[in-house]
């Protein structure tokens, strides 16, 4: 790797644009060197599988002997299966009810949690166990929580005076139960990013804002949440991703029941892979969930488009 | 130098320590919301650590308490199942998988954040898609490259005639080394540092490598423990993967010993629930070990992931 | 190009399924001589301690025949043996022995998962000769006058009522319910509900999670004198097999007298717990104070689901040889091998079963506790489900499609009717 030293007195302009663009060559290069393991990972192992199931979705496979080719009618055949449809309608209400919901609490519990307050690093471990805590167990939990007969959901109910619910075993409520376990589990990654980037926001320019007589208000949306965007925008992708991904609550605790009131995409497509032995199929449904994922997240970047590098 | 300084509380909402009568109430109202939150993310986890100290037939019905201590179900379950050899091999996997991935992707996450790398932009849409594939969908084509790699396994060239790495660590480790996850992750963080810090070490003759290594990585540590923690979560929790590309029990992990808890056995077919907890209980601690102690570092790291788009 | 490229990945994959045959070795005539290693799916036997111990007793008996041949046992959990097999089937790595259950054994031996046991030399009076003559698992076996497959152990599932609650309710004790409707009035009669209107006694435990009325489903079909399916073709879709639903949704829907995938968080027989009067139990209690205590068991009358005919609903284990196996003949052994009385007998108490043997060793076994006493004695009235060579397809949907009659929200004639339609798709 050749040093470079900068010369005392300004140089011709096309030295100055050879040394530069060989310093950007250079970099380009270092660039590439640090990429390249990562790249090429992610293709044998990544995008060389994805290829596969695309491949595989313009097949009927039949788990022996070769895959038939049938061209595009395992798509077709989606828009009349009545399960895909609902697993799809499912899928994007989840998305549109857990990722608002459990950003908007994530940055309401990191603002209280930069306040100077007692216990701050206990707190924070708190709402940051459910994310480490065993899948069964918050399954068990949660399943015992909406019990219809014996369960605190009820109990709940009661005292208020309103009406038991069937909670996950009716057909109704299901998905809204499942969405409340959702936003109560991801809510700790997302507190911790914004806990982070709270405590990037300048103190210097909320105390200008407060000295120039902003309101609480005012300074939080001038302020802080401008400062958030960034924050948002890591959030938000992964948040869209997280929760298309959404298998192991649906697989412990309703298995997409009652009558499909749960199925969602990922796990219908795992059921159409080893339920119904359909791989075919199953690939052609995960290419039409990426399609929609992709159109959730560039809808989400467009809410950051001013503030994208 | 953007240094985060940790743990620098500014008065977001605007309320200044007890200096008002109205802020007082504020933050005992805080002070409740934060406790009774807390409290609903951990009921999980406490029931967790109370069942593992439950008799089984105690848990026919839903209970708090344990109407008798039984610490013993601890050594009991340690003992029920190879469960030394399943920390072991989980340990190796994680150990495996977490320290080739903290190079890698903070490499790459550095390439795209800092250098003039051609088509950045497409390569991070690229590694952003990547990360949205559900991973169930790729199981059987992840599998059959695995299969398929030449000179292993008993493979000639062309990866036919033997079994690849199927059965063996490299099959558990290698398709993890790097995560389009972390490389987003990195490359946010990366983004954040200023680039005259480069140029200075530039200046002085570093080589594009050395002042990835020298000068950034070391101010990387937040994202290194943020990558570590989440590889370190998602290693130890692996079931699916490990339990189809292996079939040896010296190679199976921690879930699958828990997996065999929940499986019908002498209990007469119930659920073998203290056990079960007190394993979980026991996988669960060093997760929250680490968060504890890399909290420091853990919510700077976090910081920088949302600081610019 | 596109094409070209799906096409060359297609052919990769072919390449790839037909490239693998995972046992290795020649199978002499020699047993003493023969090498290999022999690859068995374990789903019933679990990993823990207890499960390897009492698979290394097989393994050691099995060595006394054949010591030179390996084995490699799989420690695959029954709820994930699909993902296991699906994915080992594509990619051509076949196992030397197999363990399913029933139900599998005509989709496994369609897609030539398993091989022809007839043609290794098992007869079926051979199979006879194991598990008694007239055994209804016969069929489970058979394929087309081939055994593809040699019985182990059966799980059944029988029910039980409570003979104080019964008292308490006004019914009489000693009365067992002789037909579908008399169960009905029964559960009726014994839902006891508080102020607030809360079950605190289930008439009526079908022991289902949402989305599993299946098995419960088949018990009635059974009941009423029909089996599932019949010479190859669905026979649900008949005034028995609506009868049967209407009566699931009677007692569920409309009498309330059983609450919808309602279960104790131990997933346990809530009959056996008090918590339901009447219901499901597995042929297996633990009368001791570990389990559910003597009390209890003495206060429990076991029976069968009952209307014109006796039906108790039975799964089952059964070991085949996998098909491409170079070791057929150690495979052969090593399912002798299972079959031995002490084998039977730990996976019995592993997977909480009866073993299907008709030596005086196993009806001692069973003695010990009243479920399986009762469970042997019925085991002539065991029905089953599966029965088509696309069964394990029909499975994944047959439960959650009897949902939506037992919900109400569509009749048990369209249920089945769709559900006719699904059986007959290949």
């Amino acid at each position: 790797m050749t040093t470079r030293t900068l010369e005392p007195v300004a140089p011709a302009p096309s030295t100055v644009r050879r040394r530069r663009s060989g310093l950007e060559k250079a970099k380009a290069r270092a660039g590439w060197l640090l990429l390249a393991p990562a790249l090429i990972h992610s293709v044998i192992f990544v995008a060389v599988p994805g290829v596969i199931v695309l491949a595989l979705s313009f097949s009927e496979f039949r788990l022996l002997g070769s895959p038939d080719l049938v061209g595009l009618d395992n798509y077709v055949t989606l828009f009349s299966d009545s399960k895909f449809v609902q697993a799809l309608i499912n899928t994007v209400i989840y998305t549109l009810a857990v990722v608002p919901l459990a950003m908007a609490l994530a940055i309401l519990v990191a603002l209280g949690l930069n306040q100077r307050i007692r216990f701050r690093a206990a707190y924070r471990t708190l709402f940051y166990l459910p994310v480490v805590t065993s899948t069964v167990a918050v399954a068990t939990v949660w399943l015992w929580i909406y019990n219809p007969s014996s369960g605190l959901g009820n109990e709940v109910l009661s005292f208020l005076g309103l009406s038991r619910s069937g909670w996950l075993t009716d057909p109704g409520t299901a998905l809204s139960a499942l969405i409340a376990i959702g936003v109560w589990q991801g809510l700790g990654t997302k507190m911790i990013v914004y806990l982070g980037a709270l405590q990037t926001i300048s103190p210097e320019l909320v105390e200008a804002a407060r000295l120039d007589g902003a309101s609480k208000w005012q300074i939080f949306w001038h302020v802080t949440w401008p400062g958030l965007a960034p924050a948002h925008f890591f959030v938000i992708v992964t948040s869209i991703a997280g929760s298309f991904q959404v298998f192991d609550l649906v697989y412990v605790t309703t298995q997409g029941g009652p009558v499909g009131s749960t199925n969602v995409l990922t796990y219908d497509i795992f059921q159409n892979a080893f339920g119904n032995l359909k791989l075919g199929y199953a690939s052609a449904e995960t290419m039409a969930m990426l399609l929609l994922v992709g159109v959730f997240i560039y809808l989400g970047r467009m809410t950051q488009r001013n503030r994208e590098e | 130098m953007s240094s985060i300084v940790l743990d620098k509380v500014s008065d977001k909402s605007g309320v200044r320590g007890g200096r008002e009568p109205g802020a007082r109430t504020g933050r005992i109202v805080l002070y409740v919301l934060l406790t009774l939150g807390g409290f609903l993310m951990i009921v999980p986890f406490v029931w967790m650590i109370l069942t593992s100290l439950k008799s089984l037939p105690e848990l026919a019905s839903f209970s708090w308490l344990p109407r008798a201590l039984h610490p013993e179900n601890y050594f009991n379950a340690l003992a029920a199942a190879p469960f030394a050899m399943y920390f072991r091999n989980s340990i190796f996997v994680v150990v495996g998988q977490t320290l080739p991935t903290l190079l890698l992707s903070t490499c790459a996450g550095y390439a795209l954040a800092q250098l003039p790398v051609q088509g950045k932009k497409h390569i991070l849409n690229y590694f952003i898609v990547l990360l949205v594939v559900p991973f169930q969908i790729l199981i059987v084509p992840l599998f059959l490259v695995i299969r398929a790699v030449p000179l292993a396994g008993g493979n000639d060239l062309f990866g036919q005639g033997g079994t690849g790495w199927v059965n063996t660590w490299w099959a558990l480790i290698i398709p993890f080394v790097v995560s389009p996850l972390f490389i987003f992750l990195a490359r946010q963080f990366f983004v954040s540092l200023p680039a005259d810090l480069a140029d200075a070490a530039r200046v002085d003759g570093l080589s594009e490598i050395g002042i990835f290594f020298r000068i950034m990585a070391p101010l990387a540590k937040p994202a290194f423990v943020t990558i570590a923690l989440f590889n370190i979560e998602s290693a130890w929790n692996g079931f699916i993967w490990p339990l189809v590309a292996t079939s040896s029990e010296d190679l199976r992990p921690l879930q699958f010993g828990l997996a065999t808890f929940a499986q019908s056995s002498a209990s007469g077919g119930a659920v073998q629930w203290p056990f079960l907890m007190a394993i979980a209980t026991i996988a669960t601690l060093p997760m929250i070990l680490l968060f504890v102690f890399g909290q420091r570092y853990f919510v700077a790291g976090m910081a920088n992931a949302g600081l610019k788009g | 190009m596109k094409k070209n490229l799906i096409l060359g990945v297609a052919g990769v994959l072919t390449a790839l399924s037909l490239a693998g045959c995972s046992s290795s070795g020649a199978s002499n005539d020699n047993p003493a001589a023969t090498t290999g290693t022999l690859r068995v799916t374990v789903p019933n036997f679990p990993a823990n301690n207890d499960g390897q111990a009492a698979f290394q007793k097989v393994v050691d008996h099995f060595h006394q025949t054949y010591p030179n041949v390996k084995v490699e046992p799989d420690y695959v959990t029954f709820n994930n043996l699909n993902q296991k097999l699906t994915t080992s089937i594509a990619s051509g790595q076949v196992y030397d022995v197999i363990m399913s259950g029933v139900g599998w054994i005509p989709p496994l031996a369609d897609r030539g998962v398993i091989q022809d046991m007839t043609k290794l030399g098992v007869q079926q009076a051979d199979v006879e000769q194991e598990i008694g003559k007239n055994s209804p698992f016969m069929d489970a076996v058979m394929v087309k006058d081939s055994v593809y497959g040699m019985p182990l152990v059966a799980n059944p599932r029988l029910l039980a009522y409570s003979k104080s609650a019964f008292a308490k309710a006004g019914l009489d004790p000693a009365k067992v319910p002789q037909s579908l409707d008399e169960v009905r009035a029964d559960a009726k009669a014994l839902t006891v509900r508080d102020a607030s209107g809360k079950v605190t006694q289930e008439g009526f435990d079908f022991w289902a999670a949402s989305g599993n009325y299946r098995q419960q489903f088949v018990a009635a079909l059974g009941a009423l004198g029909e089996p599932l399916f019949k010479d190859g073709k669905q026979n649900f879709n008949n005034v028995a097999g609506e009868k049967a639903l209407t009566w699931m949704t009677d007692v569920i829907s409309t009498d309330k007298s059983s609450e919808y995938g309602v279960q104790n968080s131990g997933q346990t027989a809530m009959v056996t717990t008090g918590e339901a009067a009447m219901g499901f139990v597995g042929p297996y209690v633990d009368c001791s104070d570990k389990g559910i205590g003597q009390a209890k068991c003495n206060d429990l009358v076991f029976f069968n689901l009952k209307d014109t005919k006796e039906a108790m609903f039975t799964g089952g284990q059964i070991a085949s040889v996998g098909a491409g196996t170079k070791l057929a003949k150690p495979a052969l052994e090593f399912i002798k091998v299972l079959r031995d009385e002490s084998t039977l007998e730990s996976l019995s108490s592993l997977n909480v079963g009866i073993p299907l043997s008709t030596s005086d060793a196993a009806t001692k076994f069973v003695q010990s506790n009243p479920a399986s006493t009762f469970a042997q004695k019925s085991l002539q009235s065991a029905v089953f489900e599966g029965g088509t060579t696309n069964w394990l397809t029909l499975r994944t949907n047959f439960g959650p499609t009897l949902d939506e009659a037992i919900l109400k929200r569509q009749s048990a004639k369209q249920v089945l009717e769709g559900l006719e339609v699904t059986a007959q798709a290949k």
